[in-house]
């Protein structure tokens, strides 16, 4: 429709409308002369008119709200994994609960997000960014956040957010109880509110809401303490839809009594605006009431914009001048002149700033001599501040030198190898354990130590104890654990040493030495005292990970100890290495449970990795073993829970996991092993929320990168993928996991020239199957299929009952003219996944696999029982929905294939794949292909 | 802001003067109202839809009318300034509402992961989401050739302003917009069936 026509049609329907039917005839006549198509549009029009009746005469309603109440009732269950204890209060973004984290034990505060409009793919994008951002800033006075939850119910999903649970009272309901607060006390919250702040700058966050409802108050006096709530969270809690109206873009978020004026304006915020928002608080606390007051926000909001605040000082004469001064600064409508940083506002606050407090009352015509000296002194300040940040940077040392002996405020700890002196291989694997042990031992206090922060051991573990201070920056720690192991006669020594990163000067060091016999202690006791090195509490119950009376026999627990060091390698030789030591330690103590059950979880692994129920059987039967021994050991669960997986048991798998989790809430491998079980059980949402979890609570373990990466692979959201998989390789660069699931996932992006170099790499740090098997698939969708056929040889030589490869394999035989070939190993690949459905005979994956082997042989009616089996189990995620697509086109079936094709590009699936399938290349060249391509987008 | 304006406005509510600048065609008076306005709508579309009222369906304009006297205050009756003000908002409350019946829509559709379709808690009948959301989509059709048509639509319809109100919003005379309006109507209804019959 061009505008011209739009108007002539218009004129013409204008001048007949109101006509009697009767005149309309002649005036179309003499309006559309010969223009058929112009009356026929016209007539279109009228008959339309004359049956909209009531059509559009009434806007629409606004949708209301149901009758019944939202509040969440105590006892309710969110996602599965929170229980509601107590409705806390509402704030502007919804209401506020105390819950249970069924899943870690602990208690948090859940905050319902009340959003109105949708939450779009983007938003949500948005919302996890934001989250994550927040949960850099660990300061004592800032409310940590834990997670981003979503819970779905019939009818109504809600979303939500969990974060520290703290008891008290906001400074807005304490102004509303007790008026205002005297300046003495107002300085205590004042201070801890500009180092809540200055924190949270620092690590570039920005609140953008900052309140006084967004303060929380524990005590009072000067003992107080203050938390800030909902950094940087309160923007998108805000109406910001991720539509493209131009409107929504420059919306101001916040509250709008406390927004700044720049945020009033729509312009971008900065650490200034926050300081705004921080003078507000500052002068509520002292006068009671927020200076701009008028009759409505928008008249408050206006007044801000255009007028000077009144100086507190006349509402509260007694008010110091510092406090005058600062909180005029800080309310200064132009961001450039407020103080640069709370830092500043401290020190202003405190008088410290200049050499004289300000002598002016407020800044007026008379203060500008004032202020200028004043910004000087300030700007000094600035230089003496930044000489002290050098300083802090070279080190803490120098400044323990200086004043008194500390450790760092933030401990970020490495535990490297320990040396051992003397040549007994088994003796290297029992020090190596040691030093594992402690390094996990450490990690599991980051919960609840905020301070404490430990480098993940697959970091540490291949550094050498010398030439250590260039450890100090690969790994991004400021202390380090060393130690030293001598076996003396009958007496083990162990000397630890805690060392300055960076000049690697010992700090404090221990000598743990005990007799042979006692050596079950040793673990138990190493902790003990490097824990007390670093000045972190030990919480109850933490040392029971050994239970003493484990085994009397001395021999045996060094075996199982030796077992441990190679368990924890996690590659074929190393496990059997481990398996074959806690035989031995079993048969010096065949009362020994924490040897059968780490026995089970060894078997379990060799199960897992080769498939072969021989191992499954040995796991079941030590594990059972060490169950009637002992029932509360974390590896006996999870290794049942492995097997349960392997086997297809998904909810034994579960309760396995899920007891393991129970006896060893900071397992990172558990927790992520559990949330893979709970996607494969279509728990989508479950599972990703504990990868997040694991991500949140070790954030430097690549490993729990990899896995959320994985995650969000599987479910297509392929660029969340790649950046959390660009992460891990980067926390672990010589590790070839992740590179090879990066590779995957640039694979299915379509960037098959950066998969193949970082394959390259993969393939460099250690050949494996993944990195073959990726490297042929890069060559196939370039089109070198006898590269390509030759990788995924490779692959299949190191990996000799994966089908998939067998199937990769026939793929490229086919495309490169060898049928023959081709057809062999698909008849391998059918043999090795009926193998594997044997042990998980509803595995809609594996039947699907089969069916689609099938339909590669040209076996049509075996491909098509097979697939009806596969979708009576299926859960239907975007991979499966492709593969059913590609089963319908390869059996004849198109209309099928194209719906399901569709349906899989809708649900995310990656569109290159689509367009790059050898199996589709007739379908492609179907003409209803393009639509299904461009159909719309939502 | 000229000077000899500056008392007067300051003595007189300031959305009032706003509004006032904003006839006058002054551009940076809707910049410093939008921000406010939207607000307010949100923040009661929100009171409203949140059940803080039970069980009351409420017309679009009676939410846009007690922002109005919320912000502008009660007095002020000057109905100028309130078909102005009604303008600035019936594209927020288009997307208000489009918003909640798309949402509603998407759930409807179904199928398998919804990642992050997020339900409020709502209740549109069907016919009505339906409604909302085809309108909206024609509507954008029509803004590529008829502007001015879609934000007669856009006032009557989705902020319940009447005829002289919409005109004086868009200083045209009421007669143009009666006849718009009613040309829209019957295209969109055009439209609508085309979309319902496929």
């Amino acid at each position: 429709m061009t505008p011209e026509r739009w108007a002539q049609i218009k004129e013409v329907f204008v001048a007949v409308a109101d006509q009697p039917a009767s005149a309309r005839d002649v005036t179309l006549d003499r309006l559309c002369l010969d223009d058929d198509d112009l009356r026929l549009q016209v007539e279109q029009l009228l008959s339309q008119h004359g049956k909209a009746g009531q059509f559009m005469e009434a806007t629409p309603p606004l949708p209301a709200a149901r009758a019944t109440s939202e509040r969440l009732e105590p006892g309710s269950h969110l996602s599965g994994r929170y229980q509601i204890t107590k409705f806390l209060g509402s704030g502007g973004m919804g209401e506020v609960y105390a819950a249970d984290d069924l899943e870690l034990g602990e208690q948090v505060a859940l905050k319902v997000i009340r959003q109105e409009g949708r939450v779009g793919p983007a938003m949500l994008d948005r919302l996890r960014r934001e989250v994550q951002l927040a949960r850099r800033v660990t300061h004592p006075n800032v409310c940590r956040v834990y997670d981003l939850g979503r819970h779905t119910q019939p009818g109504h999903d809600l979303i939500f957010l969990t974060m520290e649970l703290i008891a008290g009272e906001t400074l807005a309901e304490r102004l509303r109880r007790e008026g205002k607060i005297s300046s003495t006390d107002a300085l205590a919250v004042a201070v801890q509110l500009c180092h809540a702040l200055d924190a949270a700058h620092h690590a570039g966050v920005l609140h953008r809401d900052f309140k006084c409802g967004n303060v929380m108050l524990i005590g009072s006096g000067e003992q107080v303490r203050a938390v800030v709530t909902d950094f940087g969270i309160a923007r998108w809690i805000q109406p910001q839809t991720d539509t493209q109206s131009n409107a929504s873009q420059t919306m101001p978020a916040g509250t709008p009594a406390y927004m700044s004026p720049e945020q009033l304006a729509g312009q971008p915020l900065t650490a200034a605006s926050d300081i705004y928002a921080l003078g507000l608080v500052l002068y509520e606390m002292v006068t009671g009431a927020r200076p701009f007051r008028a009759d409505s926000p928008l008249a408050e909001a206006f007044k801000r914009l255009n007028e000077p605040p009144e100086p507190p000082i006349k509402a509260t004469p007694e008010l110091s001048e510092n406090w005058n001064y600062t909180i005029l600064k800080c309310l200064e409508r132009e961001p450039g002149k407020r103080f640069a940083s709370a830092q500043e506002v401290i020190e202003s606050l405190r008088g410290t700033a200049a050499a004289s407090a300000p002598s002016a009352r407020w800044p007026g015509k008379t203060s500008i001599h004032r202020t200028a000296t004043h910004n000087r002194s300030i700007r000094r300040n600035w230089i003496a501040a930044a000489l002290l940040f050098v300083l802090a940077a070279l080190g803490f040392a120098v400044r323990d030198r200086i004043w008194s002996p500390r450790l760092p405020a933030q401990k970020h700890v490495a535990v490297l190898p320990f040396t051992f002196a003397g040549n007994d291989p088994s003796d290297g694997a029992t020090t190596y354990g040691l030093a594992q042990s402690l390094s996990a031992n450490l990690a599991r206090l980051q919960p609840t130590e905020s301070s404490l922060w430990v480098a993940p051991w697959s970091q540490t573990r291949s550094r050498k104890a010398d030439g250590v201070g260039n450890a100090a920056a690969a790994l991004g720690v400021n202390l380090l654990v060393t130690g030293s192991v001598e076996k003396n006669g009958e007496r083990f020594r162990v000397h630890a040493d805690l060392k300055d990163a960076l000049t690697f000067k010992s700090l404090r060091s221990q000598i743990v030495d005990v007799p042979q016999a006692e050596r079950v202690t040793l673990e138990d006791t190493l902790l003990e005292r490097v824990a007390g090195m670093l000045q972190v509490k030990l919480p109850a119950g933490m040392l029971h990970h050994l239970p003493v009376d484990e085994t009397v026999v001395p021999g045996a627990y060094e075996f199982y100890e030796q077992g441990r060091g190679y368990l924890l390698h996690f590659d074929g030789d190393n496990v059997e290495r481990a398996i074959g030591l806690f035989q031995k330690a079993v048969e010096q103590d065949p009362n020994f449970a924490l040897a059968y059950a780490n026995l089970a979880y060894a078997y379990a692994w060799k199960f897992h990795r080769t498939q072969d129920t021989k191992w499954r059987d040995l796991a079941k039967q030590n594990a059972g073993k060490a169950k009637a021994l002992n029932d509360d050991l974390a590896s006996t669960h999870l290794a049942l829970a492995m097997v349960g997986r392997d086997t297809g048991d998904i909810d034994a798998a579960v309760n396995e996991f899920q007891r393991a989790l129970r006896l060893d809430p900071a397992d990172d491998e558990t927790l992520n092993l559990l949330a893979l079980t709970y996607d494969d059980a279509g728990q989508t949402l479950q599972a990703e929320s504990l990868l997040k979890d694991a991500v949140k609570r070790n954030p430097a373990n690549w490993v729990n990168y990899n896995f959320l990466g994985s995650f969000y692979y599987r479910h297509a959201q392929y660029a969340q993928a790649e950046l959390l998989l660009r992460a891990a390789t980067q926390l672990a660069p010589d590790n070839p996991s992740p590179l090879n699931n990066l590779s995957g996932v640039l694979l299915a992006e379509g960037k098959y020239k950066d998969a193949e170099e970082i394959l390259g790499r993969a393939i460099t740090v250690k050949p494996t199957k993944a990195g073959y098997s990726n490297l042929g698939y890069a060559q196939f969708y370039q089109a070198r299929y006898k590269d390509a056929a030759q990788m995924f040889q490779k692959a299949a030589e190191l990996s000799p009952a994966d089908d998939r490869l067998s199937r990769n394999l026939g793929d490229a035989y086919a495309l490169a003219g060898e049928p023959a070939k081709a057809a062999d190993a698909y008849a391998r690949a059918v043999q090795q996944v009926q193998k594997l459905l044997a042990l998980r005979p509803r595995d809609p994956q594996l039947l699907q696999n089969l069916a689609l082997y099938y339909a590669k042989l040209g076996r049509k009616q075996n491909a098509q029982g097979i697939l009806a089996q596969a979708v009576r189990f299926s859960t239907r995620d975007p991979e499966f929905i492709f593969n059913t697509g590609v089963i319908y086109e390869l059996t004849g079936q198109r209309d099928r294939a194209l719906r399901e094709l569709h349906e899989a590009l809708r649900s995310g699936y990656s569109l290159s794949e689509l367009q790059n399938a050898p199996e589709l290349s007739q379908l492609r060249a179907d003409k209803r292909y393009p639509q299904i391509v461009s159909g719309p987008p939502d | 802001m000229s000077d000899k304006n500056e008392e007067t406005q300051h003595r007189s509510n300031p959305v009032t003067s706003l509004l006032a600048e904003l006839r006058q065609g002054n551009k940076e008076a809707e910049a410093k109202l939008i921000p406010l306005v939207y607000q307010e709508l949100h923040r009661l579309a929100r009171h409203y839809m949140r059940g803080e009222r039970e069980g009351h369906t409420l017309q679009t304009s009676a939410l846009v009318n007690e922002a109005y006297l919320r912000l502008a205050g009660e007095h002020n009756v000057d109905w100028k300034n309130r078909a102005h003000f009604f303008g600035m908002s019936a594209q927020i409350m288009r997307r208000i509402l489009v918003d909640h019946a798309r949402t509603r829509d998407a759930k409807k559709r179904g199928g398998p992961m919804q990642k992050v379709s997020l339900e409020s808690a709502f209740v549109y009948s069907d016919n009505e989401s339906w409604q909302v959301v085809a309108i909206h989509e024609a509507l954008n059709k029509l803004a590529e050739w008829d502007a001015r048509q879609c934000r007669i639509v856009e006032l009557r319809f989705f902020c319940g302003l009447d005829v002289e109100e919409t005109a004086e919003a868009m200083a045209i005379s009421p007669t143009t917009v009666k006849r718009e309006f009613q040309h829209a109507k019957a295209w969109l209804h055009g439209e609508l069936s085309k979309t319902a019959g496929d």
